[in-house]
């Protein structure tokens, strides 16, 4: 180990080319019994999960209001995972060097993609649809099943161009120097990459654009969910910034588990080499940055409703924060409890933390944030989709009634909600079994592009930028 | 006369710059031979020419297309079920443009991702190829020289010469 000029542990002794390449294709073909135990348990969980969907289709779609804790976990679990890939994509796009190690990772999450596409369509199925409410498609017959198919199609698809082209050259190293069926599946996949000049251009152009289609794509997916999925659903809610809310949120929660996935994979994944005090911390300034957002965006659009005060803007904020005023007792309140929840861990608890340099200058600071964070929005959705779904009204400029109906969710919803945690993660461990969780293509660069010189009486890192 | 092929693999991308010289300086021109590396390196990092690659195009075309079609499938569907709604148009462009702007995304990433395929000159019939070296991802550096039969000959001095560590020559 040496010691950088600001004190803090250096990487390992610089790997070579060869030794990166062995360590982490060796890494990635490990599946020992524990790692075989854990796929078929994610498998059994995302069977249940999936028969669970299934039956409740089959108790009957025509009422919107019985898909409440479904709503709330779906679109936790697509905001929790689907804007990972952000954090490869946003800071390559920045070219922030201190990412390589992290990007893959990251991407990985786009594998997600279809474990969402399939999960949504029961609650596409469940929508009660447009007739007599105010929405985005005017009074298009197609809206909302139409146009919202065809955008997380759309996303999703993104998604997986973008992390095929990433990993296209890691496909290569594990065809060349993998075995088994691992290898077997690279070589089908690599498509005969042979790394050309021609090759690489095209690879850089086409992260570019597949990138910055992600990014359009995860804000529009946003604005039509937040729009089609919850606002539509409650008459007198017009709202431009909650769907910039809805994707903002969607950020922190997401770095906020992908920092958690790095500290799970730092220690129980042997990669401590590769993620280290350097990544935690600039993540930890990333997540300060957001869960201000959060609180920024949540200010701007409560702040219109709390001095609008007309009544239809009242009974927005009675939904979906203080709960319905006739009730005197705030125990019995249950969507104020969901908002204090939602506020006080996603920004009050963790902004309390990250604001502390030594905290986000640690590695278990960011990773105990980031728990908080996730539990924090879960609170979030829970407060934001199992009221909204919870009304019965149909059309009408304002919400008669806080709906008291919430109740608490069945085994179906709570099997449906971790069937859905359960396929993202086993989708992600199967892709990791061919491909390693750290980018071997961008940590042979950076591997070029760095080296470690005496400075003073310690050492410093001196990073090369090529273009 | 028929083309032949040759490899040399370099250790480093030091020796690999001083093959590609030599290779210069022995009358082939960027052209004429190929760099395989297992990790991207600053263009033109071996003296090796890169065509200006057009994938934009694809991006554009697609994108392009996406939006035609939505355009086209939106005017078809309002003016099958004409509904007034709000005093708008029929055909009412702001209501129109998530649409357009889903099928764009949607097309313009098809037509990226065959971009990538046919720029990238994918896939190869039979895989890596004969003269593909698996050590390219464990760092080497490959110069591939395609020329006719004639000057193989002087590929191969002009590669050993600049410190190959191996030269590989196409199975007959």
């Amino acid at each position: 180990m040496t010691t950088t000029h600001n004190g803090h542990e250096a990487p390992g002794a610089p790997a070579t080319q060869e030794e990166l390449t062995q360590e982490l294709i060796h890494d990635a073909r490990q599946t020992g019994p524990r790692m075989r135990r854990a796929l078929w348990i994610l498998a059994l969980l995302t069977a249940l999960g999936a028969t669970a969907a299934i039956l409740m289709m089959l108790g009957g779609l025509d009422d919107h209001t019985r898909w409440k804790y479904y709503a709330v976990a779906y679109f936790y679990v697509f905001s929790l995972v689907m804007g990972i890939p952000m954090a490869g994509i946003g800071l390559r796009f920045a070219r922030a060097q201190w990412r390589r190690p992290t990007s893959r990772a990251a991407e990985l999450f786009a594998l997600a993609g279809p474990v969402m596409l399939v999960f949504f369509l029961p609650i596409m199925a469940a929508h009660p649809g447009l007739e007599g409410r105010n929405s985005l498609w005017m009074d298009w017959r197609l809206g909302p099943w139409f146009p919202d198919l065809i955008m997380l199609t759309a996303f999703v698809c993104i998604g997986l161009a973008f992390i095929y082209v990433s990993v296209l050259p890691d496909l290569a190293a594990v065809r060349d120097h993998g075995n088994g069926r691992s290898r077997n599946i690279a070589a089908s996949l690599a498509y005969g990459w042979i790394g050309t000049a021609r090759q690489w251009a095209m690879h850089k152009s086409a992260l570019g654009i597949l990138g910055a289609m992600y990014i359009s794509a995860y804000a529009m997916t946003h604005t039509v969910f937040a729009t089609d999925f919850a606002m539509v659903l409650t008459p007198g809610w017009k709202d431009p910034i909650f769907p910039a809310f809805h994707a903002v949120t969607g950020l922190q929660m997401g770095l906020g588990l992908f920092i958690v996935v790095q500290f799970a994979l730092r220690k129980w994944g042997g990669l401590a080499r590769y993620f280290e005090l350097e990544q935690f911390w600039a993540y930890g300034r990333l997540l300060l940055a957001l869960t201000l957002f959060w609180f920024y965006f949540f200010w701007s659009g409560f702040i219109l409703f709390w001095y609008g005060r007309l009544p239809h803007e009242q009974q927005i904020i009675a939904l979906l924060a203080f709960g319905d005023p006739a009730i005197d007792n705030l125990l019995a309140r249950p969507q104020l409890w969901m908002f204090v929840g939602a506020i006080g861990l996603s920004f009050i608890t963790a902004f309390l933390l990250i604001m502390w340099n030594p905290v986000r200058r640690s590695i278990l600071g960011p990773a105990v944030v980031g728990v908080v964070i996730i539990i924090g929005n879960f609170f979030d959705r829970l407060r934001i989709y199992v009221n909204t779904w919870s009304i019965e009204q149909v059309g009408g400029h304002e919400l008669h009634e806080i709906p008291t109906n919430i109740g608490y969710p069945g085994l179906l919803e709570i099997l449906v909600f971790i069937g859905m945690l359960s396929a993202v993660a086993l989708m992600i461990l199967l892709a990791s079994r061919v491909v390693p969780f750290v980018s071997l293509w961008e940590t042979r660069e950076a591997l070029l592009l760095r080296v470690v010189r005496p400075f003073g009486v310690g050492h410093a890192h001196i990073v090369a930028k090529p273009d | 006369m028929a083309n032949q092929s040759v490899l040399g693999l370099y250790e480093n991308a030091d020796t690999a710059a001083e093959g590609a010289r030599n290779l210069r300086a022995a009358g082939f021109t960027s052209d004429d031979y190929e760099v395989m590396t297992g990790n991207p390196y600053p263009e033109g990092a071996f003296g090796e020419h890169v065509k200006k690659n057009k994938l934009f195009r694809f991006s554009l075309f697609g994108g392009f297309i996406g939006f035609i079609t939505a355009f086209l499938f939106v005017f078809a569907t309002q003016t099958a079920f004409p509904l007034v709604t709000g005093g708008k148009p029929i055909l009412a462009i702001p209501a129109s443009m998530i649409i357009m702007y889903e099928f764009t995304l949607l097309v313009a990433m098809i037509f990226t991702v065959i971009g990538v395929i046919f720029e990238s000159r994918l896939p190869r019939p039979g895989g890596a190829g004969p003269l593909y070296d698996a050590r390219i991802t464990l760092g080497y550096i490959g110069l591939l020289v395609t020329v006719d039969q004639e000057r193989i000959g002087n590929a191969q001095q002009a590669l050993q010469s600049g410190g190959a560590e191996e030269v590989i020559n196409e199975p007959a």
